[in-house]
């Protein structure tokens, strides 16, 4: 039975394949070191941990550990090591691709508890965070010297810094920005075993090989980051936003075809079709997007004064040659803050379209955004599906969201098989299967679709030096089984072979 | 001879010509040098090597093989050189994808009528093969403005120690597809592979440029001088104080679209008076010599001059400067330096090849403050010794390399001896 430090009741702990002896033994030491609060074993409180955002997917863990700091993180890690459990690093649990997903009988590494800056440098323009920081938190603190963190996922509000580091999250400013690997200079991070590998000193270079590089994005299969070293960029000058309104949602897509062609750059440049902009409009979210508009174009350009106006006027002339019908600058800080809430608060917003939403995720060649944009709608429109366009656009990063209710077991079959239709279409265009919410569980063997046997061997490399036992996220980001022998096995979804 | 080199071989010939002399910095064992037409060649050869027992060091032109100890054991060269070109050129996609054996000259010319460009803007690029460049993780001139190697490499395809030729990342200016393993190759000195093909992303070349320069009394005079433009709405592509004994300068260079660069110029001049200007053309090519270290190609071959780059936190540059012009001062070294306060960079060159025992104790000086530091150029004598401890996480290091070459079939040993 649970002990009253874990569980303060007669809740029943969920089944390891430890014994009840080793279990309480493993639990007691965990606690000595971590406190009560850094333990959590109880049915009823594990529940919370049993899916990220995407909820597709659910299994809560065995056991939850919350060290406060990396040499709890190392002694926690060691100490599951040595009793054979499967560790799954989490963040705040906002990913979309069931990353941090538990594995049954095993541990949930969370980093909720490590929420400190631990320095910021204004000088040298860096930070250094623990890795449960959520990311908005970041901005705000070094927004005061001048100072930004550009990746801005729409989930900043929430999402940590390190479940950024670990999917190498983007966000709409990333168009100009890049994603979060460009803004690691170093990390502290604990590998299965619970050894500490530091490489905190903010460079710009590696020194040897490029271990922050590769880790960045290595969906906590790899190490557990428990602090980053992240670049502050200085506040732009001057900061515009325009919101371009479209009739043809094929419109707006080849003008941002044009934009790139023309070495056009924009900060931001990111598209809303109709679904999405009714959904905002009647949101808590509102920001004024025309309801007659098929799309909007929201862009952001930033630099210094001359040079802003220098891009703004040559993006009005594309934008208008393009078919954009209308062209508005925010003209005020409230105005800009508005027409951004408005994008960051989308995916709420189809809440109130649909009890759920399943988005997906991927990138394509930025030539062929019309005709893949146009393709996501005809296979939705065949399996008679609500798809919300809302993307990064710039990159070529869509995120076709398809509204669905999860208590229909049709329309759910119907969900995933437009995923799975929507990933091909996009292969097929020379595309990829993420852009930035990772593979997770959701893609994993997806991978398949775009590397062959020798490239995935070669990755398993690499998760053999860090990990060769894999117990670090196990099942996630690489196929458990060969390509050969999914290629021709029946059908199934993500995660189904899982335990 | 083994039967893998009898087979394959290629003459020296077959080197870019321009890098013969550099090539003989290496000071290494007279080798066999390979040079494959084709991804093909390349595997064959790798794989009779193998059979061979050979060890193989991967290279492009070889303008970089003293910038690393010699292996302990090596048995062959094996160029890229032979295998360039594009593979593909998508302008309006923002992405190149290019054989590694590709100057940077050539995909600069490639490029420049798209009105595109790569990045880093590496030194003597009509030399320098582009996988080369990026194994040897090199920086650029325009580091300030455009970053490093993994700001720009997108994926590669890279024939491993297995045979295989395997692919990572993709054609994609974003993408969290798999791991980016391509990212390891940069900085490994071919440890982990030879990379065959490298996918780029591409920046817009810039209309206009303006340098400004001004003459200064002394480098505390120049540091002073890029100090005022700190918090300036600049964007600069490079910041940068460099001379030698008795003259020193403050640059600034500038790029963007016309309005905004001349607006960028109205700022620094503002901020600091005098100074002249070059505009557009002559701005880039000031910006170009100073890049390739103020030399002409056929002087930087043939001298054998040592350059070491030391890192610090922008903040701690102006210190680490002073520190390192008095010891190569007090040593009798002459040097000349650039020193980049934005980013931490310090260059220092020496004039003419100093006794090792001076090198020495400039190593120390080095050492003993704990700069991060790079030498490249040494006489191999020095290079292991100079190497310094093993980088952090050099465990991880070992994992890697042994896991991925377990039979030890490319050389070790030059991203740090102990590696």
């Amino acid at each position: 039975m649970p002990r009253d430090h874990r569980s303060g009741s007669a809740r029943t702990p969920l089944e390891t394949s430890l014994s009840v002896e080793r279990a309480a033994r493993l639990v007691d030491d965990l606690v000595a070191f971590l406190g009560p609060a850094g333990v959590v074993a109880d049915r009823e409180r594990l529940s919370t941990y049993e899916s990220d955002g995407l909820a597709l997917f659910r299994q809560a863990p065995w056991l939850v550990v919350l060290p406060r700091d990396t040499a709890q993180a190392s002694r926690a890690m060691a100490r599951l090591w040595a009793d054979g459990l499967a560790i799954v690093p989490r963040g705040a649990g906002t990913g979309l691709s069931g990353g941090a997903t538990a594995v049954r009988g095993g541990a949930v590494l969370s980093t909720a508890r490590m929420r400190d800056l631990l320095e910021l440098d204004v000088e040298n323009r860096f930070a250094r965070v623990q890795a449960g920081l959520v990311n908005a938190h970041l901005s705000k603190a070094c927004a005061g010297h001048g100072l930004f963190y550009a990746p801005d996922p729409s989930s900043q509000q929430a999402c940590t810094l390190g479940g950024n580091f670990a999917n190498n999250s983007g966000g709409p400013h990333c168009f100009k920005y890049g994603s979060t690997v460009r803004h690691v200079l170093g990390v502290v991070a604990v590998d299965a075993r619970g050894d500490v590998l530091d490489l905190s000193e903010p460079r710009l270079d590696p020194l040897g090989l490029d271990l922050v590089g590769v880790l960045t994005g290595s969906e906590g299969t790899l190490v557990l980051a428990t602090e980053l070293t992240l670049r502050l960029l200085p506040t732009p000058e001057r900061t515009e936003t325009l919101l371009a309104v479209f009739g043809k949602l094929g419109q707006a897509c080849d003008a941002v075809s044009d934009l790139i062609a023309r070495n056009l750059e924009p900060s931001a440049i990111e598209i809303l079709d109709r679904l999405t902009i009714e959904a905002v409009e009647a949101s808590v979210y509102r920001a004024g997007y025309p309801l007659d508009a098929d799309a909007v174009m929201l862009l952001d350009v930033e630099g210094s004064t001359a040079e802003v106006d220098e891009i703004v006027e040559e993006l009005e002339a594309v934008l208008h040659a393009n078919g954009g019908r209308e062209l508005r600058r925010a003209s005020t800080a409230l105005e800009r803050k508005r027409l951004w809430a408005g994008r960051k608060g989308a995916f709420g917003a189809m809440g109130r379209v649909a009890p759920d939403l399943y988005v997906t995720d991927a990138v394509v060649p930025r030539t062929r955004l019309a005709e893949l944009v146009a393709g996501t709608a005809e296979i939705c429109r065949e399996l008679g599906l609500k798809l919300a366009n809302v993307f990064h656009a710039g990159d070529g990063n869509l995120h076709p969201n398809i509204c669905y209710d999860g208590r229909d077991a049709n329309e759910v079959a119907r969900v995933l098989e437009a995923g799975h239709r929507i990933q091909e279409l996009c292969l097929a265009a020379g595309g990829a299967l993420s852009g930035e919410h990772g593979l997770g569980l959701e893609k994993r063997d997806g991978m398949c679709a775009l590397y062959n046997q020798a490239d995935l061997d070669a990755m398993g490399k690499l998760r053999d030096a860090f990990d060769p036992e894999r117990r670090m996220n196990p099942d996630k980001l690489l196929p458990t089984r060969p390509c050969m022998e999914l290629r021709t096995a029946p059908p199934t979804l993500p995660g189904e072979d899982r335990g | 001879m083994k039967t893998s080199i009898q087979t394959t071989e290629r003459a020296l010939a077959s080197v870019d010509p321009a890098s013969r002399g550099w090539f003989a910095r290496w000071q290494g064992p007279e080798l066999p040098l390979v040079s494959p037409a084709d991804e093909t060649e390349a595997k064959e050869f790798l794989r009779a090597a193998g059979a061979d027992g050979l060890v193989v060091l991967p290279m492009g032109n070889g303008s970089k093989l003293d910038w690393c100890p010699v292996p302990k054991r090596v048995h062959a060269l094996l160029s890229t050189a032979r295998m360039s070109g594009p593979v593909a050129y998508e302008p309006a996609e923002g992405v190149l994808t290019v054989r590694a054996g590709t100057t940077v000259a050539d995909i600069t010319a490639l490029l420049a009528r798209d009105d595109r460009r790569i990045a880093p803007d590496v030194p003597f690029p009509e030399r320098s093969t582009v996988g080369g460049a990026f194994c040897a993780g090199q920086g650029g001139a325009d580091r300030l403005r455009r970053g490093t190697w993994r700001d720009s490499i997108l994926g590669a395809r890279v024939l491993g120690a297995d045979g295989a030729v395997t692919t990572s990342g993709g054609r994609l200016v974003k993408n969290v597809t798999g791991y980016d393993l391509f990212r390891l190759h940069g900085g490994a000195h071919g440890a982990l592979g030879c990379v065959l093909e490298l996918s780029l992303r591409l920046y817009p070349d810039p209309p206009s440029a303006a340098w400004w320069e001004r003459d200064e009394e002394d480098p505390a005079g120049a540091l002073r001088s890029l100090a005022q433009l700190r918090g300036a709405p600049l964007a600069p592509t490079r910041l940068v104080a460099f001379g030698d004994h008795d003259h020193w300068s403050a640059a600034v260079h500038l790029e963007g679209r016309p309005r905004a660069v001349a607006a960028a110029l109205a700022e620094v001049t503002s901020r600091i008076p005098g100074g002249r200007v070059l505009r557009d053309d002559a701005a880039r090519a000031r910006a170009h010599t100073l890049r390739d270290g103020g030399l002409p190609d056929d002087a930087a071959a043939t001298s054998p001059w040592p350059l070491l780059e030391v890192h610090v936190r922008p903040s701690d540059t102006p210190r680490a400067f002073h520190l390192l012009r008095r010891t190569a001062q007090g040593l009798g070294i002459g040097a000349e330096f650039v020193v980049e306060p934005a980013l931490g960079c310090i260059a220092l060159r020496t004039e003419s090849p100093p006794g090792e025992a001076a090198l020495r104790s400039l190593h120390k000086a080095v050492q003993w403050e704990r700069f991060a530091a790079r030498w490249m150029g040494l006489p191999v004598a020095l290079r292991a010794e100079f190497a310094g401890p093993p980088p952090p996480g050099a465990e991880f290091m070992a994992r890697l390399i042994d896991q991925f070459d377990p039979l030890g079939r490319f050389a070790r040993g030059r991203v740090h001896p102990n590696l």
